[in-house]
């Protein structure tokens, strides 16, 4: 197991310098330097002489080798200095956005996983019922609907008109609570088609294995079998897709932070994006790369400890 | 199972509908809040980089400028801000003395800086030192292009090496309240500039205390102040009332505008006549990017005010007035004009639409402007005959550009004068996008049809705002399109976007440069205000019109809804720090959102 870590580990090397590789090809050497400078320089005060003081101040007239290992070294210390817009160390920036994703996109997660695994259960155990129907009918409809239609919906539905929600916002502290309800439960709702329609797939596939045949020949209820041995077999692949797509839930709320202004971590890579604040981007970039690896890692581990038959070595 | 999720839904909406129901308790002050918004994320506040409007307006309620703008005016006129009175200048129009006021005090709300929150009077060196960060190149500002070259010793002191101990001839504190001013060449707008927040006052000691990150701390001298412990930057920017403010009355009736009383009425004028400002104990500025919640967020009582999204102007206006619907919530409309033009400019470098007026003449006849109003305007707006907006000096309200309306008879004319039937003989034009949004595509494609009915045939070339940045700069861009907003409330600031030695980087995107045109430009641009001037503004802006460097687009028009309990907002196109004469009438608000 410490053997498959320390290897696990050892990979992050080439995958920073790759992601080092594409951010510096984008934005250092297919474009991203004049537009930086040209974003940074407002028109009325764009000359040539400007732009030329302004690329050796960032460093963007030395080599460019010695500007990609200046990339990879502010990666692998993590040091990103300061946000060129607010002037804020950029680790203090993501100390503050990282939390506000958080709340947001875990409980959702969390909900949204609980009622798709609970629903995706039921449709097993009664495969072919009205219930069973009915789920997988919702389930494709859910799907079916994008969460831009859904934010639009939500807010004009059930906090304009009904008026059960607030429409956007956010305060500091515990208050945020009520600015969330709403986004998790669009969060649920588009989540939860996808996720059902897995889950029963996988439980089923499972029923159909030998050893539920034998168990069922050995007078086993069907309630046992189903949640004794079924669920628990099946959660290798759910398991799997659950794991892996936490790295992306701080991604995935990017519509959800701008739509009900919620200061989270999507938002500010967006912003990094339409500022030019490279260093932000470079953090943000890296910090989504170091929170995927390692969720895989965890997976893998994990799958290890739910299946013994399964050697990491 | 499905009733434990429909459990859990029920559980939420409870705690939902706990969390917004709780109100404020008995006894407690109401306060008067005033609920604004901004489109877009605010930049860092300081002042020298201060180029963005949403920035301005947050921070100018925070802060003064030595000027302002009338508030009731209907013209943009100038009076004392932090400046005791106007300022007095020499015969030459060359020394500018201006006294400033004794009590306008630096606050600091957090009482680092300056303990006991009262920090120490504004005075002359704290303006000294804002223009000096203009002109210091390692504060890379976005308004030094106001001063360069105008003020005496200002560039020289920058390319020096920018020694804030030494003293700059052109603009230096005679004593802690007067400043004076010296120029190069006369600069009648230079007052202007001293309205924008680019000049408000930042006191030295606040850069120096908190170092790089001191522009996350603002600190001004105005009506209010920023209230750290509930702004979220990125979501609402809370600003509290200065109780060390140094006060102002609302504006005489007698002083306001013909326009100003249409909107406000003559009763609210004469009852707010004097009253001491401001008036809202709490503004808060919310950060609302998608045009589709700040509607929704207007509709449902929490915006004061709005302007209306294109999306959303059905629902509002139904034949230039507002639906019954928005009548019945209290809802009025206020329309004005905006100080800014739309234009498609032609690189007039090109050897081809560059040398050919008759060619420019027939593109620009041959463009349907009058559907372009229509479909991406909504109507809202004016088609510009010039280049100069209503409301400036030099604009003529009778003049009639005859390239600035649609008539693909005169151009097929025009098009067979300049050498080119039908086309015929033309090679095909790139037209340079900037963004590929949904607008800027329709925009292009129409244009690309009108000029295929004409014969000419015409190339999207996809890009971004950097990259149509970039070609214009390098003078590659064969025909784009743009807009302009004024900074100041002078023609100057528009003419200046034909004057020939702005080309290309400067803000003479189309490249055009007539001497004819130059000379009145040169002329009129350092005349002080006045019938003459505004005559020869005129002369330059038709005799660019006619040669056609750019075809014409719209003057813009400002439409905006305000609830009946806003009583004192009056549109100000620019200037900032007029949140201190917005009031709101919170019983009336009560009872209209009670309905």
């Amino acid at each position: 197991m410490i053997n498959y870590l320390i290897r696990r580990l050892l990979h992050l090397v080439p995958i920073i310098l790759g992601v080092a590789l594409v951010f510096f090809l984008i934005f250092n050497v297919i474009g991203g330097q004049e537009k930086f400078l040209y974003n940074i320089l407002p028109k009325k005060s764009r000359t040539v002489e400007q732009i030329d003081f302004y690329k050796h101040k960032y460093g963007l007239d030395r080599p460019m080798v010695v500007q990609y290992l200046d990339l990879v070294k502010q990666m692998v210390t993590f040091d990103f200095g300061r946000s060129e817009v607010r002037k804020i160390p950029v680790k203090t920036l993501l100390m503050r956005h990282v939390p506000n994703s958080a709340k947001l996109t875990f409980p959702a997660f969390f909900f949204e996983i609980s009622i798709s695994l609970i629903l995706a259960s039921l449709c097993a155990f009664y495969r072919g019922s009205k219930f069973d129907r009915l789920i997988t009918v919702l389930s494709v409809l859910g799907m079916s609907i994008s969460m831009l239609v859904l934010i639009l919906l939500g807010q004009q539905i059930l906090a304009y008109k009904w008026g059960l929600f607030p429409i956007s916002g956010w305060v500091k502290g515990i208050g945020a609570i009520k600015y969330l309800i709403l986004p998790w439960i669009l969060w649920v709702l588009v989540s939860v088609g996808y996720d059902v329609r897995f889950f029963r797939t996988a439980l089923l596939e499972e029923s159909h294995k030998d050893y539920v045949r034998t168990a069922k020949a050995k007078g086993l209820s069907d309630k046992s079998i189903m949640f004794k041995h079924i669920l628990r077999n099946a959660l290798i692949p759910i398991l799997t897709y659950v794991v892996i797509q936490i790295p992306f839930l701080l991604m995935g709320s990017i519509l959800l932070e701008r739509f009900f202004s919620i200061p989270g971590i999507g938002d500010l890579m967006v912003n990094a994006i339409f500022n030019y604040d490279l260093p932000v981007l470079k953090a943000t970039i890296m910090f989504f790369t170091l929170f995927f690896v390692g969720f895989t890692l965890i997976t893998d581990v994990l799958y290890a400890l739910v299946d013994p038959r399964i050697r990491l070595s | 199972m499905k009733k434990g999720f429909l459990a859990l839904m029920l559980v939420l909406l409870a705690f939902s509908l706990f969390l917004t129901g709780c109100k404020q308790e008995v006894g407690e002050k109401v306060e008067k809040v005033l609920n604004r918004y901004v489109i877009a994320k605010l930049r860092p506040f300081d002042p020298a980089n201060m180029t963005d409007e949403y920035t301005t307006q947050v921070f100018g309620d925070m802060s003064e400028a030595l000027f302002s703008y009338k508030y009731t005016a209907d013209t943009y006129q100038l009076q004392p801000e932090i400046a005791a009175k106007m300022p007095t200048v020499s015969a030459d129009g060359l020394v500018y003395t201006i006294k400033l006021r004794k009590d306008a005090f630096f606050y600091d709300s957090l009482g680092e800086v300056f303990p006991e929150n009262k920090g120490r009077a504004v005075n002359a060196h704290d303006f000294v030192y804002s223009v000096k960060r203009l002109a210091d190149p390692a504060n890379e500002s976005g308004g030094w292009w106001l001063y360069e070259g105008f003020i005496k010793g200002l560039d020289e002191w920058a390319a020096n090496g920018s020694d804030y101990s030494k003293t700059v001839e052109g603009f230096k504190a005679l004593d802690d309240t007067t400043i004076q001013l010296t120029l190069n060449r006369p600069y009648p707008q230079i007052l202007y500039t001293f309205t924008m927040s680019f000049t408000y006052p930042i006191a030295e000691e606040v850069v120096d205390f908190y170092g790089q990150e001191w522009m996350n701390y603002p600190m001004g001298t105005g009506a209010y102040y920023y209230d750290h412990e509930n702004s979220i930057p990125g979501t609402q920017h809370v600003l509290l009332k200065n109780p060390t403010w140094h006060g102002g009355q609302f504006p005489a009736a007698a002083d306001a505008g013909t326009g100003v009383k249409a909107k406000l009425g003559s009763e609210i004028l004469a009852e707010y006549e004097g009253k001491e400002l401001a008036f809202a104990d709490k503004v808060i500025w919310n950060v609302i990017e998608e045009s589709s919640v700040q509607w929704l967020k207007f509709m449902n009582g929490e915006l004061d005010y709005s302007t209306i999204p294109k999306d959303n102007y059905e629902t509002a206006v139904a034949n230039q007035e507002l639906t019954d619907d928005m009548i019945a919530k209290g809802i009025t409309m206020d329309i004005n004009p905006t100080l800014d033009v739309t234009y498609t400019f032609f690189n007039m470098e090109d050897p081809i639409l560059g040398t050919n007026v008759k060619l420019r003449q027939a593109m620009a006849s041959a463009s349907t402007h009058e559907d372009i109003l229509d479909i991406f305007y909504n109507g809202r707006a004016d088609l510009a005959q010039t280049l100069l907006p209503p409301g400036l000096g030099g604009y003529d309200p009778d003049y009639v550009n005859p390239y600035a309306h649609f008539d693909l008879d005169q151009a097929k004319t025009l098009l067979a004068e300049a050498g080119y039937p039908g086309g015929e003989g033309l090679p095909t034009f790139e037209y340079q996008m900037y963004s590929s949004s949904t607008t800027q595509t329709q925009m292009v494609e129409l244009f690309i049809d009108n000029m295929s009915k004409l014969g000419i045939t015409v190339e999207a070339v996809a890009g971004d705002w950097p990259t149509f940045m970039e070609r214009i700069d390098d003078h590659t861009v064969q025909i784009g399109g743009i807009a302009w907003g004024a900074d100041y409330p002078d023609a100057q600031n528009f003419l200046q976007l034909n004057y020939g030695p702005n080309k290309a980087p400067g803000p003479n995107s189309a490249n055009y440069d007539n001497p004819e045109f130059n000379a009145l430009y040169e002329k009129a641009a350092f005349m002080q205000q006045g019938p003459e001037r505004d005559k020869l503004y005129a002369e330059a802006a038709q005799l660019a019109a006619e040669e056609v460097p750019w075809i014409m687009g719209v003057h813009r028009l400002s439409y905006a809804l305000d609830y009946s309990w806003l009583k004192t907002r009056v549109f100000r196109d620019i200037g900032a720090g007029y949140s201190k004469y917005y009031d709101v009438d919170l019983a009336e608000r009560d009872e209209v959102l009670s309905k």
